[in-house]
């Protein structure tokens, strides 16, 4: 241990030397991580890299798996930088203000179009495809990690035991939340407890899904953030809602009355991807491959209860129930999928306008 | 030229030193035209070039039903508020008016403390009284009064209330300023001449306090139109207001060019509000008036 240290402070002073002398920006004279990294020499790195982090218990998660072990590693200091969603991306790339070096870019921007104008292709060289799960990964972006909206209910009422009970306000009386923002998600369960296979989802049939939803429209309550959402939950506002887990998760450890029902469950990746033109898109690279790596990946489980994207990595055994990875084989679908995110982005306006006209009507 | 030219900046610096006051403006110009001037000015060409050049965006949102239901929903709410507050501001107003000075400072400050609190915090303290299991209709439901809650949050009527708890203070002080200026001896020849009480308020206070109640109004209805943190946490899926549409165009969607627009039309609106209003109040004095006056 102790020449493990020794070690990683060497790095570390080398990396400060070199960026003395290689100046701000990414320089050729700048460190190179250990060559053992990928087998391939890795490319030059900068001295320091801005990765998002939007805080709490998940932020120092993320710190505490992908960005200090990455420091130790190569000696780039990592940054914490501020959410930006994709309006925030999309205006930081135009005016060539580079915030942030690593950010998460939402499953329309990381699709073809979008991509290839507002973030630098993913450099799939020094990472193994294979490893991923389907569907979370495209030219312009890769999941670190997989969280997912699934029904939260109170336990101290009856239990639902499928998706569609949801629906059913007679045997389930109670309040409903859903998430007034993602729109294809509120549709899209609506169709599964419809009866949709989740093969069958795209094209989305939105007005079928609205008629669902109408069926108990004035049982609906609709919330902002994923913690407005918990507190509906937490307060016994609502009996069901269809929130993230990891936010179900959280409530049930700080003792409320709450448990997550899997069936139906909506996988999301957490996208990571490098705005365009940035200059420090090498060392973003390879923080990205070091984040999906196999030895690295599944870290992300032993602090919150996330999926691994890269299944051949080892989770956590103590909360595998909690992770929406470890019940793939019940109903689920992939929302973020780049089927479903191309058929959303495609039709935003008119989806947005018809679900819009029935809320607001 | 070259004569011509000194003599242009000794003129100008003559003209310069005895207009130096300008100078002092100089700091406000600045900060305004940066600050407001320009990305206003971003805003208004954006909403006519992004995605295309051409009013685009203006039809698009226009044909929209849900986004002509917002400006609706936007003026409507605006406009209940308006009403409910005039009507108790001008009842605070008044008692602040006819109470002993102690009890007035009292009420003073009871307008003016809860300025003192984030707006956000109040918001969430209305959540947390109006809700199904907030205090209300859990201390109704124990008191074996209601069976179920009663429908006090996610509606019309809870926006209301939140916008009304926000904005009473901007119709109390200027109505409260307007009732203090007005001359008592007025009040006394009335009564002096055999008016009974109500005449002297009908025919001669409430005329003279006429012009606070219209800017209170005008303050508060401008104001109720950009609300959006209190429509967000206390409205339901039917009362969006435009602010949240923009929030939720550009953030979301990173749609500037549509969110552009629709800050335009907010702006018209305001600015033709204003604008009517302006033929039949002083504007100046609407705003200029809330400080002074004894």
């Amino acid at each position: 241990m102790p020449r493990m240290k020794t070690l990683v402070g060497l790095a570390m002073a080398v990396a400060l030397v070199a960026s003395a002398c290689g100046g701000a920006t990414a320089s050729p004279s700048a460190v190179s991580p250990s060559q053992s990294t990928a087998g391939t020499p890795a490319p030059s790195l900068a001295s320091s890299i801005v990765l998002i982090n939007t805080g709490g218990d998940w932020g120092a998660c993320q710190r505490k798996a992908f960005a200090d072990p990455f420091a130790a590693k190569t000696g780039v200091k990592v940054i914490d930088g501020p959410l930006m969603d994709d309006g925030k991306i999309k205006a930081a790339v135009e005016t060539g203000t580079y915030d942030a070096d690593v950010l998460f870019p939402s499953a329309n921007l990381v699709l073809p179009d979008s991509g290839a104008k507002y973030l630098e292709p993913i450099d799939y060289s020094t990472i193994d495809k294979t490893q991923l799960a389907p569907g979370t990964y495209t030219d312009y972006g890769v999941a670190i990690a997989l969280f997912s909206w699934a029904v939260g209910y109170r336990t101290d009422k009856q239990a639902p035991t499928k998706l569609e009970d949801f629906f059913d306000t007679k045997s389930f009386p109670g309040k409903r939340g859903l998430v007034s923002w993602d729109i294809p998600t509120v549709l899209i369960m609506a169709l599964l407890a419809d009866g949709v296979a989740p093969a069958d989802l795209v094209p989305l049939d939105v007005n079928r899904a609205i008629k669902k939803l109408d069926s108990i429209k004035s049982d609906i309550v609709w919330f902002d953030t994923g913690s407005a959402g918990q507190d509906l939950l937490k307060s016994g506002e609502v009996r069901m809602a269809y929130v993230y887990a990891n936010r179900i998760t959280s409530l049930r450890d700080q003792g409320s009355p709450v448990d997550i029902l899997w069936d139906g469950q909506n996988v999301q990746s957490d996208y990571v991807g490098i705005p365009k033109g940035n200059p420090n898109a090498a060392t973003g690279q390879a923080l990205i491959s070091f984040m999906v790596s196999k030895d690295v990946n599944g870290q992300f489980s032993f602090c919150q209860p996330a999926g691994a994207a890269n299944t051949a990595s080892a989770v956590n055994p103590a909360n595998r129930e909690d992770l929406p990875s470890s019940h793939l084989d019940g109903r689920y679908v992939v929302g973020t999928d780049p089927k479903v995110a191309t058929w959303v982005e495609q039709n935003t306006d008119s989806m947005t306008n018809s679900f819009n006209t029935w809320k607001g009507g | 030229m070259a004569g011509g030219g000194a003599s242009g900046t000794a003129s100008l610096g003559a003209w310069l030193r005895r207009r130096s006051w300008l100078l002092l403006l100089l700091p406000g110009i600045v900060t305004t035209g940066f600050l407001f001037v320009w990305p206003l000015g971003i805003m208004t060409i954006r909403s006519l070039t992004d995605p295309e050049v051409g009013i685009s965006n203006y039809t698009k949102f226009f044909d929209t039903p849900s986004a002509v239901t917002s400006l609706v929903t936007t003026v409507r709410i605006s406009a209940i508020v308006t009403v409910v507050t005039a009507v108790l501001g001008y009842m605070y107003a008044f008692t602040m008016f006819a109470a002993a000075p102690a009890t007035r400072r009292v009420l003073m400050a009871a307008v003016i403390l809860p300025m003192a609190v984030s707006l956000l915090v109040r918001t969430f303290a209305l959540q947390a009284i109006l809700r199904d299991t907030g205090i209300i209709n859990m201390a109704l439901e124990a008191l074996g009064l209601i069976a179920d809650p009663l429908p006090l949050i996610r509606n019309q009527f809870s926006v209301s209330v939140g916008m009304v708890s926000m904005l009473l203070p901007f119709m109390v002080l200027p109505l409260y300023n307007t009732m203090t200026g007005i001359d008592e001896r007025m009040l006394l020849a009335a009564s002096g001449l055999g008016a009974s009480p109500r005449r002297v308020f009908l025919d001669v206070f409430f005329p003279l306090s006429l012009p606070g109640l219209t800017a209170g109004c005008l303050v508060v209805f401008v104001s109720s139109l950009g609300f959006y943190v209190v429509p967000a946490l206390l409205g339901g899926g039917s009362e969006q207001f435009l602010s949240q549409v923009i929030f939720d165009r550009v953030r979301r969607l990173g749609d500037f060019g549509y969110g552009s627009a629709i800050g335009v039309i907010m702006l018209v609106l305001t600015m033709l509000i204003l604008g009517i209003a302006a033929r039949f109040v002083k504007l100046d004095r609407v705003f200029g008036q809330t400080v002074g006056a004894r």
